[in-house]
Order: structure tokens, then C-alpha cells, then sequence
């Protein structure tokens, strides 16, 4: 039994593993990655649950902390610019006494929303662009690209800066209609939501070429070809084909934007476009401490170290699943 | 080779007898902290513009630092007529127009056409009133200049209107003499002299202003009378200053300073360390560092903390549900707990406020408990903020928002980590009294943040409840309460109106009485008047909730010896340079 059960592995091994198969051991070997993904985990886990938020909406009940010790706008203002390790304070309390700890923890929440929904966003937008773009006749194709030429040529930053401040105004002004919904969505989220409209709506576009580059590559394959003259639809031949085929460099550059999205939050937030006070976003945390860097520097250490080690962790990971996917690299690294 | 070497020691001894000239020139680095908008007297509305103003031109008269009574300057004296309404100022001639010249390196005399030292004149004076009153100059602050005769009218006319000739020549300024000038006034206003001190009011150089338009500022253009003279101008980085050496030594403050290094350094952080630097021989104190400056043994002994005319507030747009009921305002003024606030966060020595105008302003009633008593702590014979909480959860209750449900306030105030961290304590107060509130930060610019808040902004564009502060321009309730609150012809940003179904008859009484108390030339009088406005501003209409009176903090270096003036007199100053020398190698 022994022997033959042996015997079958080896043979599954020299029949070959299926390609996905393949990249996530390719993936598991690579230390850092699997150091960055843990952290990455271990953050989703620390934004779900660092309040109650999740069972309170269902059972309808004011949400409490869980994972932080404190509320993050619980204000106490005598034991205020308090040192690490003071009791109470594991990391420190900021200018109005309030917890760091629980402040950073909560940044989180921010910091993964952004990252998760700019990148879902940009991922579906760019990816169904580049996909009908690559696949259409040239004349289609030719104006859907220099659409997105058009589109590079906004200076991004200045653009997001703009959007954010007129939906501030707008906000202020107490819109009506889907305006008025927006509006409203935005303020249950301490101001996230503008947030992800003004990140996700630009930033597909690198998407839109990379997948379109992919699928013009992947067009010219023989399957295509094969699964053509047996008569596939384009809808198929798409879903079947060629999605599945380029769907592994586009998650990739995907990972790699994600700490570019959590940096541009925390930039927008440290210049006051961002997050409304008093939601703690690792970038508004920073502005408001910097100031005090010689005297009180944990406060803005802590958060400042919460966001060099998540953008790390990301990249880690990002360059990670490059190795993993891309073939070109394949066996290019040993151990 | 015998005539170089008499060359040689010809610059030898020469160096030998300017070097000691050259190092006894006592430098002052100061930091004006932003680029000055203006250098204009008739343009400047900030208190960087009027500083290097100040010390560049001089004025009719200058005010005491200690009892703000007007002193002589360029008028040796000046006589009231006993109606109140004319008053007649007696110039010296011994002050004259001075420019600095970069070819010969050092500031000389700006001769007129005949190749003649031009002194300042009263036509000067008459001309630079009638500057700042023309429309076609756009000033922001002509308003303090309408209370003489015929200012208003000018001010606000067409420029294109056919009698506009007519309204500049009947402004009430006339030079009798090359130095006496005399104002004839709208109404007897014994805070005159005051007025007369104000920057607006300076001699202008007509010549200079013509020659050059907008341009007569730069530094090449700019023909100056005061202490100091402006040597350069680079925007955005630096401006140096050198002394006046024609001014008369009477018109001379005291001070030892040849020149002013200023540099424009915005971040108080990067101030701060410029000073622990020695890079600067006074600067500001970062409010982070508060704590350690005053714990720290050298730093706390250079810190200075003095009362500052200024008074930090939130206003309440009162037109804007739910701010129209007065409940609400008063309920949210009285939950502001400002011992705690200036205790802990601002830490700057500043005194709660319960009225609008601080102790130094004529007429205040600055910390009198009769005036919103829940603004004060129990030792200075208020309240206590927990009975103000207990009082204002009542109020805020039968105003319909028991706990603050139901309520939505935006607190909006400009771009700066100052503010920001006072509004957040403030919002943490406020959520702390009314838990089902919600109260929301927003800021702006500064610049769309005043136009945010002009009253014909539509309602909806503006938030419920901003932060602003004020300075005087001059030390007299009627810069106060008038100039910033009166309903009708003041700014009121609060946009109360005599129409409110709440507190309309308390905002008429309002309007008549800081009107009747700027024409009321009896001193008690105007005070008793002055009283009843603030207490009907404060705790009756509740249009603003006052936070606290500022205080200057200021670090200074030991070989640095300040006199204090609201608005700093460089030449009253002293620096000690061989003590800087020796303390910083």
C-alpha cells in the first residue's frame, strides 16, 4: 500500500502540477512573500476586528471595542503625551490623551479600504477595458487607448486633490438625489467613501493597458486559434481563454499599486483632504504630531512605522506573486 | 614692486581701520513667519505686513506699550476742538524721505527735483488718508478711517461717478501747513488718537507711489521715514532691513539694531529649531513643545508669556438650522470647558474669555462674572464647567435635542495644527455633554475660508459654527464690538438681524447701543454702553461662544533685550552681540 500510494505521488509529480498549482508553491518558498502575506493577514484580521462593528449591525447594537483597548476618540485630557508603556497606554497617548494603540489599530480599517477597494476597483474597470480593448478591431481598439492616453495625461495627485475638495463642498452643502446618497454614505464612514471614488477613479487606467497588452499577446495563441475553428464564441473564447490566461500579471501589478493607494490616503489625509478628524488614519495621525517630533516623537513613530511596515508587507508580497506567476522568471531563484 | 607693496599696506591698514566698523554692525535674525503680503500702509490687514510697516514709516502719533494712550511721533502735539470733532495735529519738520541706495551701500536722503532732501509734510499725511479712502485703492481696511468726515462716502463711491472729485476733496483731512494737518470727524470719538496711529492713516509718497504703481514697494522703489529702511526683498525667503540713519534721535527707540535679518520661515517647528540653533535670536513656541519648553532649565527661563490683544472665538451662524435657536448656541458655548482647553492644549498661559474683547481694550469687560458666568472657572468667580454642563443639557433639552439627538453641527476653521487640535478637543467636549450629536471637522484655506464665510455666501455653503479670532487695530471697544459685530454696518459674520424671532429686539438694542457708545464722548458712559453690548453679544444673543484671551509666547535669547509692543519696534530693541558672539562661538 505503502509503495503504491509512493509510487502514485511520484508519478503525479512527473505528470506536472496544474500552473496555479505551481505558482503557490513558487510562492510558499519565497520567504518574504510568505512573511508579507502573514502580516497582510493578520491586518485584515486586525481592521475586521478591531471593534465589534460586524456583530453590532447585525444584532443592531452600538459597536465596542474588541481588539483596541479603547475607543479611538475616547479624549482624556489630564493624561495627555503620555510615554510607551505607560499603564493604560501600551504605546503611548496622543496630544488630547488619547490611546495610540487603539488609534493605530483602527487606522488599519482606513488604510485596508482604501487598498482593497481602489485596487477591486481599478482591477474591474482597467481589466474589462484592457480585455475589450485588446480584443476588438483595431479601429475600436485605437480609440479606446487613445482615450486612455488622454486620461494619463491628467496629473493624477492634482486631480484627486480637486475631486476631494469639491466633494467636501458638496457634502457641505447637503446635496439631494445620488449626490445626496454619496454624501450620506460618506459621512457613515468618517469620510472614506469620497476617498475610494477619487482613488478608484483614475487609477485603472494602468490596468486598462497592462490588460490589453495581455490579451493582444495571448490573441495571437494557437488555442485561440483552435478554440475558434472549432467554433467558440468571443464571449467564450474571453472567459474561457483568455481571461484565465492573463488574469495572473494583472493581480500582480494590482498587489504592487496597493501601497501606492495607501500612500496616496495617508498623503491626502496628512494635507487635510483625507479622512474626517476624529477618524484616525495612519496619514492624519502623522500630520497631527509631526510638529511635536523632538518632544513627543511616538506619536508620530507609531503610526508612521504601522505604514512603512504594511506598504513593505504589500510589496513583499506584490514582488512575491511576480516571481510566483510570471513564467519568465521561473527557476531564476533557487530554495 | 615698492608701489605694490605700499598698495599692500595701504589695504592692510585699511581693512585694519573698517573691519572694526564692519564687526561692531549688530544683526538682528528675526523670522516674520510668512511672506508679508504688502509693505503698503494702505493695502496691509495682517499683522506681518503691519510689523515691517511699523518700523518703516512713522505715524502722527504712536501709541504707549503699557496704557495705549497716543504718544507723539511725527506730531509733536495736537489739539481737539471742544465739540470733539475737529482735531488739529502740530508735525515736526526735522523727518525726511529716505531710500536705500544699493551702488553706494547705505541708506540716503530721496531728493526732490531741485537735488533737496524731501521732509515729511502734512500733505503727505492728507495724502495718504485720501490713498486709502479712494476706491481705486481697494483697501480692506479704510473702514477704520470712516469715522472722519466724508471717508465712508468716498470709500464706497463709483469710481466713474462725475462728482468723484468732489467726495476726495471733501474727506475731512486738510494740511493747513506743510505740518499741521487737520481731521474733521463724523462724530466726536475720543479713541481718535488711536486711529491716528493705525497705519492707515501714515504719510504716504505720492512721487514714489506715482512713479511706480503697485511696484513702489520692491525694494529699489520704496521711499521710507521710519527706523529702518528696506535693503532687499527676496519673496518667499528674506528681507533685510538697515537702520535709518537721518531719523531724529527723539523718533530713535533706544535699541542697538543696525540691521534686520528676517527670514520667512512658515513651519513653527522649523522656526523652532532655527532658535535652539541660534539661527534666530527670538521665535515662537511650537505648541507640541509647550511641555518640554517649559520643564526644560535654559529654555524656560528665555520664554516670555504677555497678555496679547486677541481674542480666539466661535462664531454661530445664527440664520442656520439649528443654530437659530439660541439654546443651542448657548448650550454648545457653555460646554466649552475652557480652563481644561487652555490648560491642555493650547498651554499658553491664556486667560478664559467670557466676553469678545480683552482687559487691555477700552470698555472691556473681560472676566466680569456677570457676563456668562458658565464661561469661567469657580476661582475667578464663575460657574465651573460641571454645573455649565448640568445648566446646558437642560437648555439643550428643552430646545428639542435631549442628549443632542438629532443635531448635525460642522465646525469648520482654517488649515492649521493649532486649530485643528482645539476644535478636536472641542468636538470631544461637546460629544462628551450631548453623546447623540453629531459634530463634524471641516477645514479650508485660508483665503476660501474668508470667502467661505461672507455673509452673501448661501447658507447652505457655510458651516454651522467657525473659528476666527481678533486683534485690535486699536485698543477701543468700538474695533470690537462695532467694526466686527454690528449688525448693519459691521462684518457680522454671524449674520444676526433685528428680524430673528428669538433675539431680534436683543440684536436692535445691540445695534443702537455700540452705535450710541462710538459717538458718546463721556468715558463712563461709553463703558456702561460697552458693557451692556457685550453681555447682550455673549450670554443674550449668544452669537459667539468667546474661547480665550491670547498671550504671546515668545522664546528670546539671553543677549536679547525686547521692549513690548503689540506690534514688535525693532528700534527699542537690544542685542547684546558680544554675548551672542560668546555664547555661540
Amino acid at each position: 500500500m505503502r509503495l503504491r500510494k509512493a509510487r502514485f505521488k511520484q508519478e503525479r509529480g512527473d505528470v506536472g502540477r496544474s500552473p496555479l498549482r505551481e505558482a503557490f508553491h513558487r510562492l510558499f518558498k519565497h520567504r518574504a512573500a510568505v512573511i508579507g502575506g502573514i502580516y497582510v493577514i493578520l491586518l485584515i484580521l486586525v481592521a475586521l476586528f478591531v471593534d465589534t462593528t460586524i456583530f453590532a449591525k447585525i444584532i443592531g447594537r452600538e459597536p465596542r471595542p474588541l481588539i483596541a483597548p479603547k475607543h479611538y476618540a475616547e479624549v482624556s485630557f489630564f493624561e495627555r503625551d503620555l510615554p510607551p508603556g505607560t499603564p493604560g497606554y501600551p504605546l503611548g497617548s496622543d496630544y488630547l490623551g488619547r490611546d495610540i494603540l487603539s488609534r493605530t489599530l483602527y487606522g488599519t480599517r482606513v488604510s485596508l479600504s482604501v487598498a482593497v477597494v481602489a485596487a477591486t476597483v481599478s482591477l474591474v474597470i482597467g481589466l474589462t477595458y484592457g480585455v475589450i480593448s485588446g480584443f476588438s478591431p483595431t479601429g475600436v481598439d485605437n480609440v479606446m487607448m487613445r482615450f486612455v492616453d488622454f486620461l494619463y495625461g491628467f496629473p493624477l495627485l492634482i486631480f484627486i486633490i480637486l475631486l476631494q475638495a469639491y466633494f467636501k463642498a458638496v457634502s457641505r452643502q447637503g446635496a439631494t438625489g445620488f449626490i445626496g446618497v454619496m454624501v450620506n454614505i460618506d459621512k457613515a464612514l468618517g469620510g472614506m467613501f469620497f476617498l475610494f471614488v477619487a482613488l478608484g477613479i483614475l487609477n485603472w487606467i494602468g490596468m486598462a493597458r497592462l490588460a490589453r497588452g495581455q490579451t493582444l499577446s495571448v490573441k495571437q495563441k494557437e488555442y485561440i486559434e483552435a478554440a475558434r475553428a472549432v467554433g467558440a464564441s468571443n464571449l467564450r473564447i474571453v472567459f474561457r481563454h483568455v481571461l484565465p490566461n492573463i488574469i495572473g500579471p494583472c493581480i500582480v501589478a494590482e498587489t504592487l499599486a496597493i501601497p501606492g493607494y495607501i500612500l496616496t490616503e495617508a498623503f491626502l489625509s496628512f494635507i487635510g483632504l483625507g479622512v474626517t478628524p476624529p477618524t484616525p488614519s495612519w496619514g492624519l495621525m502623522i500630520s497631527e504630531t509631526y510638529q511635536g517630533l523632538r518632544t513627543y516623537p511616538w506619536e508620530t513613530l507609531v503610526p508612521g512605522a504601522a505604514l512603512a511596515t504594511t506598504t513593505l508587507a504589500f510589496n513583499f508580497l506584490g514582488d512575491g506573486l511576480r516571481d510566483a506567476f510570471d513564467p519568465r522568471l521561473r527557476g531564476t531563484y533557487t530554495k | 614692486m615698492k608701489w605694490s607693496k605700499i598698495a599692500v599696506l595701504a589695504i592692510v591698514g585699511l581693512s585694519l581701520m573698517v573691519w572694526p566698523a564692519l564687526a561692531a554692525k549688530v544683526v538682528l535674525n528675526r523670522n516674520l513667519g510668512t511672506e508679508p503680503p504688502t509693505a503698503d500702509p494702505a493695502l496691509a490687514e495682517d499683522t506681518t505686513s503691519v510689523e515691517i510697516i511699523e518700523n518703516m514709516f512713522l505715524a502722527l502719533v504712536d501709541m504707549d506699550e503699557v496704557d495705549m494712550h497716543p504718544i507723539p511721533e511725527l506730531a509733536t502735539s495736537w489739539d481737539v476742538s471742544p465739540d470733539g470733532l475737529t482735531w488739529t495735529f502740530h508735525m515736526r519738520n526735522d523727518v525726511f524721505w529716505v531710500k536705500y541706495d544699493p551702488k553706494k551701500g547705505e541708506v540716503v536722503y530721496d531728493l526732490d527735483a531741485d537735488g533737496k532732501p524731501r521732509p515729511v509734510t502734512a500733505y503727505d499725511v492728507e495724502y495718504g488718508v485720501k490713498r486709502t479712502l479712494d476706491p481705486n485703492t481697494g483697501s480692506n481696511y479704510a473702514y477704520v478711517l470712516y469715522i472722519i468726515k466724508g471717508g465712508e462716502a468716498l470709500n464706497t463711491a463709483d469710481p466713474g461717478a462725475p462728482n468723484f472729485q468732489e467726495l476726495i476733496d471733501g474727506v475731512g483731512v486738510k494740511a493747513l501747513d506743510a505740518y499741521t494737518v487737520q481731521f474733521t470727524l463724523e462724530a466726536p470719538a475720543g479713541y481718535f488718537g488711536q486711529i491716528a496711529s493705525m497705519w492707515v492713516a501714515r504719510p504716504q509718497p505720492k512721487w514714489a507711489i506715482d512713479a511706480y504703481g503697485d511696484a513702489w514697494i520692491e525694494p529699489e522703489n520704496i521711499v521710507t521715514n521710519g527706523p529702518y529702511a528696506m535693503k532687499t526683498w527676496v519673496h518667499n525667503d528674506h528681507m533685510v532691513f538697515v537702520k535709518n540713519p537721518y531719523i531724529p534721535a527723539e523718533l530713535w527707540g533706544g535699541g542697538n539694531i543696525d540691521e534686520v535679518y528676517a527670514v520667512m520661515v512658515v513651519e513653527a517647528s522649523t522656526e523652532f529649531a532655527m532658535y535652539l540653533n541660534n539661527e534666530l535670536d527670538t521665535s515662537g513656541v511650537p505648541l507640541p513643545e509647550m511641555d518640554r519648553v517649559k520643564t526644560d532649565p535654559v529654555l524656560s527661563k528665555e520664554l516670555v508669556i504677555r497678555p496679547y490683544p486677541c481674542t480666539y472665538y466661535y462664531g454661530f451662524i445664527v440664520t442656520k438650522p439649528p443654530m437659530d435657536k439660541v439654546a443651542v448656541r448657548k448650550a454648545l458655548s457653555m460646554t466649552i470647558d475652557r480652563k481644561t482647553l487652555i490648560d491642555q492644549v493650547t498651554k499658553g498661559g491664556q486667560l478664559p474669555a467670557n466676553t469678545f474683547a480683552p482687559g487691555m481694550i477700552f470698555g472691556n469687560a473681560a472676566l466680569d462674572p456677570r457676563i456668562a458666568p458658565w464661561a469661567l472657572p469657580e476661582e475667578l468667580g464663575g460657574w465651573g464647567y460641571d454645573r455649565a454642563v448640568t445648566e446646558a443639557q437642560q437648555l439643550m433639552a428643552q430646545a428639542g435635542y435631549p442628549d443632542g439627538a438629532g443635531l448635525e453641527i460642522v465646525l469648520m476653521h482654517n488649515v492649521s495644527e493649532g486649530h485643528a487640535r482645539i476644535a478636536q478637543a472641542i468636538q470631544a467636549m461637546w460629544a462628551k455633554a450631548f453623546p447623540k450629536a453629531k459634530f463634524i471637522i471641516e477645514t479650508q484655506e485660508w483665503k476660501v475660508y474668508l470667502q467661505t464665510l461672507v455673509k452673501t455666501t448661501p447658507v447652505e455653503n457655510v458651516p454651522h459654527v467657525y473659528r476666527l479670532g481678533w486683534c485690535q487695530d486699536y485698543p477701543d471697544e468700538n474695533n470690537w464690538v462695532h467694526e466686527v459685530f454690528n449688525p448693519t454696518v459691521g462684518e457680522n459674520k454671524t449674520r444676526m438681524s433685528a428680524d430673528d424671532p428669538e433675539v431680534g429686539a436683543a440684536v436692535a438694542k445691540f445695534d443702537e447701543l455700540t452705535r450710541r457708545a462710538g459717538r458718546e464722548s463721556d468715558p463712563e458712559v461709553r463703558k456702561q454702553l460697552y458693557f451692556e453690548a457685550e453681555r447682550l453679544l455673549v450670554d443674550e444673543i449668544v452669537a459667539i461662544a468667546p474661547i480665550y484671551y491670547y498671550t504671546q509666547v515668545v522664546l528670546n535669547k539671553p543677549w536679547l533685550q525686547r521692549r513690548w509692543h503689540d506690534t514688535p519696534h525693532w528700534d527699542t530693541w537690544i542685542l547684546d552681540a558680544a554675548a551672542k558672539k560668546k555664547a555661540t562661538g
